[in-house]
């Protein structure tokens, strides 16, 4: 215990200097802001923010002044907001920017505000697309002008990949068809100026003669790919090992660069993953591309505890809850968690790493003492906008790819993403006006007939055409009732880990079984190379991380995919959401689509699927196929409400148990009553969500809220 | 918007001030000082006039002209009445089957019973293009109709009467004895024999004239100025330096110069266009004298105002008449949120109507001016003749080519002639200067395509169906080629002009428009999100909506003409590609979210109640045999009828309770 708070301490102190930073790169966020706004009014402010600008610009340059520093910085943020916001409503005219003369052969603007945008048709698109990668975010990346962003995040992770200013600037002029803005070079100069960055310590692993190393090496089979190399060369830029994340596709081969990393530094790893399964797959990876052996590479979860190779450098994969863990445990893991700290790491990886809240971290930062940090992810979104902070808690982006390159290279799926309108029928439409209650609004769109004559119909066209399909639904009572429909297995939070096994087994290598239905438990890590269509019938709200999620399961390139360049032209996944029309079910699938459309994916709206559903439910006999069916189902969805909640809720405490990820998305699938009548505590007048202050962590109090 | 009246003060400042015209003349004469009496005058229009506004193209705008007008158009001399009566023949107005008849009498002269035509030469397959079918009833019904059809354009005498009763028949014509008629009174049968008694035949106008045209081999109405006779004129003036006059009058001792070339004309045709456009959406001087030293020399550009410069590249004011146009046809008005004393001194703003305007094509945009240029004329006391003048003289405009030249004498000696060439010039249907020693004149794309793209805009399909060779490619790949090329312009000049616009639809619904003119940035901004815009020296970034899009379709444009707006305007590496214009998603989205306008539809019903079940299944079945049930509630025993059926729902309604009491 003691040892634990004392680790806590040490964290705290790093905690509040990276407060410190991200008030910081606020400020200087506020900075350009304030250059981004025309001229004029700028002087029209002048009088009022001129005492404070320079205040805030003194207490940015200066490492040391940093009380002082927020004071003042808080002044300008209040006042420059204001004229920032509605000029960004009113959209902004930089049409006063010099263009240069050769401008046709230069492929970026420059806004004076940060953003760039790129011609992606440009012939310099290549080399001005990883400059643009190192040095900005990307914003939006569809087929043919991408917009990124300068922010003080991306600016010290290009520092942090050792670009240094001057080339940053001269890069971006060249590249720049307009002269480069003054606020802009001025915010680039500001950002890298100081190279306070407390996490982009670099390990010398090669000069680490007091780690033992881990006997492993890359099996000559394996390949890596061309931006998996470039992630990695980020990492490993002059021969030391940087913390960081590099953000890579679903099925894009993210286990292969970490273990190629782990590798590359071989010292003692620590490989943290979001649940049991997982922990699984990346011990089979690390033994399918390398040569460690057996005593080195060991698990740690509540089912299965190794031990760890007392002497000699260890690979250990273990889960984020497993470490963190704070309540009582085993005499076992005890001993592991006595040996985990106990000794120094070398690297700490980390799969998923968007779902890892700060708390949490702060956790595994205290058990483990690690050298370099490695995050891996697909989606690096969150509906809380927390994400910055893992810049500061883990390190830079290293690394984003984008997924239309990877998917034109062929080492990505090419899927077609179709929205399918099923228009509610007219008994269900009318409960659904009716209704007063939340979820049951939620069930009766899920439950509406002609999505499940839909879902029918696209099973049995795919399964004909001898495809593998996935049938998504949120909801495990409609998941169930799916089920019984399609009549195929299924997978959630209440299936035993043997029956699962059993199922993913047959689906993988028999083609008896084509389908199967999965819950939320199988958003992520459930590894299914074969699958190659996806049928969402019901997720959660708008959550844009899990529409990624999902589809990067069917992401992983197929057999047939064309790795020549001709993999754009035709389809070989597909991606299905089904959706009611009218009902709220049209607001959040646009909003989940937000992620994958500024990817450059396109969701092709069919409407007409639903009738011919409807033609060929009578036609081969479909379980639900008349409208004495759909009755029948609309009574069983209007007397169900307990045992939906039921089921729900089971859901929630058996994905809760080992998966972090999934204990957030359980949370806020909560719905909490608040009310004084015994009608409502009793839950008379339904369930309703009440949205209570949203919570942020002390730690960042002060930070400006995000627009 | 700018703050000042925007009229131009023409003094001088021009190569040459344009000649008045007739129809300044016209609409002065109408307008007189205030230019609210063009108000009044509109209001009791004649109902002929008004109806013959709202014609959506040429021919339409033909067959609403009483036929004598007609016949006095195919009765002009060759040229002219042999090219019309061609052209109207070929035109979208008549069937197929009209056109076989039409030739078919002009080939074997005399005349021939209706009945004769409409049974015999369409019965069997052998005859007509639509006769195929079998039964009278339907190919009776496509032999009365194109036998309607040539009656009405004139080329049949009316002595069937068909014409007339196409005027009560709306929608459904050809299948007469729905509606009263004069000689009706006996029913359809009845009065369908007595028609097919009568005896049908060409007037003799169209029949002389399409004789001549059909004898003749020139493609072209009038001689065409060769190169043999601009080489004969330069070497006899080689001693004078050719130059530049756009306006040669008739005064001889004027300079030639060389003819126009095909870009030369466009660009005419681009820039006369434009200087209406700008002004429509307000592009103020502001923008124009940023243009004009972009980048470039900067003299004159500090002062406000006087720095308007003339030179080739910048847009003119249009002209009064021009202004005084627009503000008739509706396209603009005066600023109604203008608070000054003096209503003179408001500035004109754009109306919505305005603003469906801008979305058009060109092509659209000429017909709607020249419509009101005609409609102008009404005042005239020589009305129908210039009338005539005009439409015959645009009718051969279209079967010209672009670049081909003709002296101005081929026009005639009518000064009314040379008085609608020379205002055709100002809308940039032609263009007018000496060559080889005469003033001459030059059909441009815009006239030339005029005509067909009417046609195809009438026929409901694009790139397809009319008759003309010629026009129809220019009509569709001059318009790209025109795109591609403006932009590399745009790309590889120092100072690109201004009036080109290329524009990349994304995926994620972003609109990449690269132009520099205020002018597109308008017409985008109609159906584009104007709070989020992001505007750089050379291109614009706009989002589409659904919001946004939903608010054109309340200004009245179309999901259409978005996408055909998206279509002709998209960036040329677009093309090269081969790959979709628009992204197949943005258009479908934009389809659907024109089509959720029209999910609700607002329908006059009246409620009827039912006292019980056996009635309402009695009134309910009665009334969707009628086609009158709009709804019917089961278990209120409520019934929505149509409102316009209602009295014969009511009569059932009655008789069946008395039945009912009776039992």
């Amino acid at each position: 215990m003691d040892d634990d708070d004392a680790n806590q301490e040490g964290s705290v102190d790093e905690y509040s200097s990276a407060r410190k930073l991200v008030q910081r790169a606020a400020d200087r966020e506020a900075l350009l802001k304030s250059f981004g706004v025309g001229e004029p009014s700028f002087k029209e402010d002048a009088d009022v923010v001129r005492p404070a600008v320079p205040g805030s610009a003194d207490a940015a340059g200066s490492s040391t002044s940093s009380s002082s520093g927020d004071v003042v910085a808080v002044v300008p943020q209040t006042q420059t907001q204001p004229p920032a916001q509605s000029s960004s409503s009113l959209g902004s005219d930089f049409s006063g920017m010099r263009l240069k003369r050769d401008h046709f052969s230069r492929p970026c603007w420059t806004c004076p505000d940060g953003t760039i945008y790129l011609e992606a048709t440009h012939a310099l698109y290549a080399t001005a697309h990883d400059f643009l990668v190192a040095i900005g975010e990307p914003v939006t990346r569809p087929e043919y002008v991408h917009e990124y962003r300068l922010t003080p995040y991306s600016l010290y992770a290009a520092v942090a990949t050792n670009i240094d200013t001057e080339s940053i600037v001269r890069v971006l002029e060249r590249y720049s068809k307009n002269a480069l803005p003054s606020s802009v070079v001025a915010f680039v100069r500001e950002c890298t100026k100081s190279l306070d960055y407390p996490l982009m310590e670099e390990y010398d692993f090669r000069n680490d003669k007091f780690n033992p190393d881990v006997p492993m090496d890359l099996k000559p089979h394996t390949r890596i790919r061309r931006y998996q190399e470039r992630s990695l060369s980020k990492m490993f830029g002059n021969g030391r090992a940087r913390s960081g994340i590099i953000v890579l596709p679903c099925g894009a081969g993210k286990t292969l660069t970490g273990v190629t990393a782990a590798q590359t530094i071989k010292k003692s790893v620590v490989c943290l993953c979001t649940n049991a399964v997982s922990v699984l797959q990346w011990k089979y990876q690390f033994k399918l591309w390398t040569n460690i052996p057996d005593d080195h590479i060991s698990v740690f979860t509540s089912d299965i505890k190794d031990d760890i190779h007392p002497t000699g450098g260890c690979v250990l994969i273990t889960t984020y809850t497993m470490i963190s863990y704070g309540g009582q445990r085993s005499d076992k893991s005890a001993e592991v968690m006595r040996a985990i700290r106990g000794r120094e790491w070398g690297l700490l990886l980390m799969d998923e790493v968007h779902v890892v809240p700060a708390k949490m971290f702060r956790r595994v930062i205290g058990s483990v003492k690690a050298h370099c940090r490695l995050g891996l992810t697909a989606t690096l979104v969150r509906e809380d906008d927390l994400i910055s902070d893992l810049n500061f808690l883990i390190g830079p982006k290293l690394y984003e790819a984008n997924w239309m390159d990877l998917t034109t290279q062929g080492y990505l799926a090419n899927v077609q993403c179709v929205e399918v309108w099923c228009p509610m029928t007219g008994p269900f439409m009318r409960e659904y006006l009716s209704a007063d209650n939340g979820r049951l609004k939620q069930l009766l769109y899920v439950m509406n007939p002609s999505k499940l004559r839909a879902a029918e119909f696209l099973v049995r066209f795919h399964e004909d055409r001898g495809d593998k399909i996935i049938v998504f639904s949120d909801l495990v009572y409609s998941l169930k009732l799916y089920a019984a429909m399609l009549k195929r297995p299924m997978i959630y939070g209440e299936t035993s880990e043997r029956e699962r096994q059993a199922i993913l087994g047959t689906f993988r290598t028999s083609d008896a079984l084509r389908t199967i239905c999965i819950s939320k438990v199988g958003d992520t890590s459930i590894d299914l190379p074969e699958a190659n269509v996806i049928i969402q019938v019901s997720s959660h709200f708008g959550s844009r991380r899990q529409e990624a999620q999902r589809l990067g399961r069917i992401l992983r390139p197929k057999s047939y995919t064309q790795t020549d360049g001709s993999n754009r032209s035709s389809f070989n996944a597909f991606f299905y959401t089904l959706v009611s029309t009218d009902t709220q079910e049209m607001f959040y699938s646009t909003k989940r689509q937000q992620y994958l459309i500024d990817q450059g994916y396109t969701f092709k709206i069919v409407t007409t699927l639903s009738e011919r559903a409807d033609l060929e439910a009578l036609e081969h006999g479909y379980a639900y196929k008349n409208p004495d069916d759909d009755r029948k189902l609309l009574r069983t969805v209007l007397t169900s409400d307990t045992a939906l909640e039921k089921d729900q809720r089971a859901e929630d405490t058996a994905i809760r148990k080992n998966n972090p990820d999934g204990a957030r998305l359980a949370d806020l699938g909560i719905k909490r009553t608040a009310g004084s009548t015994l009608a409502q505590l009793s839950g008379g007048t339904g369930a309703r969500y009440i949205a209570g202050p949203r919570k942020v962590h002390p730690m960042f109090a002060k930070r400006k809220k995000p627009r | 918007m700018a703050g000042t009246k925007r009229k131009c003060p023409d003094g001088g400042g021009g190569p040459s001030p344009p000649p008045p015209s007739t129809a300044a003349a016209a609409a002065a004469s109408a307008e007189g000082n205030d230019p609210r009496v063009v108000v009044d005058v509109d209001v009791d229009v004649d109902p002929r006039e008004s109806f013959l506004s709202t014609s959506s193209s040429l021919f339409e705008y033909l067959e609403r002209l009483p036929p004598p007008v007609l016949r006095s158009m195919y009765a002009l001399p060759p040229p002219r009445g042999p090219i019309v009566a061609a052209s109207v023949l070929r035109s979208c107005r008549l069937t197929e089957l009209s056109r076989q008849v039409a030739l078919r009498l002009a080939a074997c002269g005399g005349s021939f019973g209706a009945g004769g035509i409409v049974e015999g030469w369409t019965r069997g397959g052998g005859t007509g293009g639509g006769g195929r079918r079998r039964g009278n009833g339907k190919g009776g019904g496509d032999g009365l109709l194109a036998l309607q059809r040539l009656e009405a354009m004139g080329i049949l005498e009316p002595t069937l009467g068909l014409a007339r009763r196409r005027l009560g028949i709306e929608g459904g014509m050809g299948m007469p004895g729905t509606d009263d008629d004069d000689d009706d009174e006996g029913g359809g049968e009845d009065w369908m024999r007595r028609l097919m008694e009568k005896d049908a035949c060409l007037t003799p106008e169209f029949g002389a004239s399409i004789r001549i045209y059909l004898s003749t081999s020139s493609s072209s109405p009038w001689p065409i100025i060769t190169t043999e006779q601009i080489d004969a004129h330069r070497a006899g003036n080689s001693a004078r330096p050719s130059s530049y006059s756009s306006t040669g009058d008739n005064d001889g001792g004027k300079p030639s110069r060389e003819p126009p070339t095909r870009r030369e004309l466009e660009e005419y045709t681009q820039s006369s266009w434009d200087s209406v456009l700008h002004f429509l959406v307000g592009s103020d001087d502001d923008d124009r004298r940023g243009d004009g030293n972009d980048e470039s020399v900067g003299s004159g550009g500090g002062n406000d105002g006087g720095g308007r410069q003339r030179n080739a590249t910048t847009i003119e004011e249009p002209s009064d008449a021009m202004v005084q146009f627009l503000t008739r046809i509706g396209l603009m008005q005066e600023d109604p949120d203008y608070v000054g004393k003096d209503r003179s001194r408001a500035p004109l703003v754009i109306t919505s109507k305005g603003y469906e305007f801008m979305l058009r094509d060109i092509n659209a945009q000429v017909w709607q001016f020249v419509l009101q240029y005609l409609n102008s004329m009404k005042q005239h006391e020589m009305t129908d003749t210039i009338r005539v003048d005009a439409l015959s003289f645009l009718i051969c405009l279209g079967s010209t080519r672009v670049g081909e030249g003709y002296h101005i004498s081929v026009l005639g000696k009518s000064k009314y002639s040379k008085q609608v060439m020379k205002d055709f010039g100002r809308f940039g249907l032609v263009f007018v200067s000496r060559v080889a020693g005469k003033v001459s004149f030059y059909p441009t794309r815009v006239a030339v395509n005029l005509i067909a793209s009417n046609e195809k805009a009438t026929a409901g399909v694009v790139g397809g169906g009319g008759g003309r060779g010629n026009a129809e490619d220019g009509g569709t790949y001059g318009q790209s080629v025109a795109a591609t090329r403006s932009l590399e312009e745009a790309l590889a000049a120092p100072v690109p002009p201004r009036s080109h616009l290329a524009v990349i639809v994304q995926t994620n619904f972003q609109v990449v428009a690269y132009t520099r003119s205020r002018l597109h940035i308008s017409t985008l901004g109609l159906f584009c999100e104007v709070q989020s815009y992001r505007r750089l020296p050379n291109v614009i970034f706009f989002r589409l909506s659904r919001d946004s899009v939903r608010g054109a379709f309340r200004l009245g444009v179309t999901a259409d003409q978005i996408l055909r707006f998206l279509h002709v305007h998209a960036h040329p590496t677009l093309r090269s590609d081969g790959r979709a214009l628009v992204p197949p998603n943005v258009r479908d989205q934009i389809v659907l979210w024109d089509r959720e306008r029209r999910r609700v539809v607002m329908e006059e019903v009246c409620v009827h109640q039912c006292r019980d079940a056996a009635e309402f299944a009695a009134v309910g079945h009665y009334a969707s045999d009628l086609d009158a049930l709009a709804w019917g509630a089961t278990h209120t025993n409520k019934l929505y009828v149509h409102y316009r059926k209602n009295d014969q729902v009511q009569a059932y309604v009655r008789k069946w309770r008395t039945r009912q009491l009776g039992k």
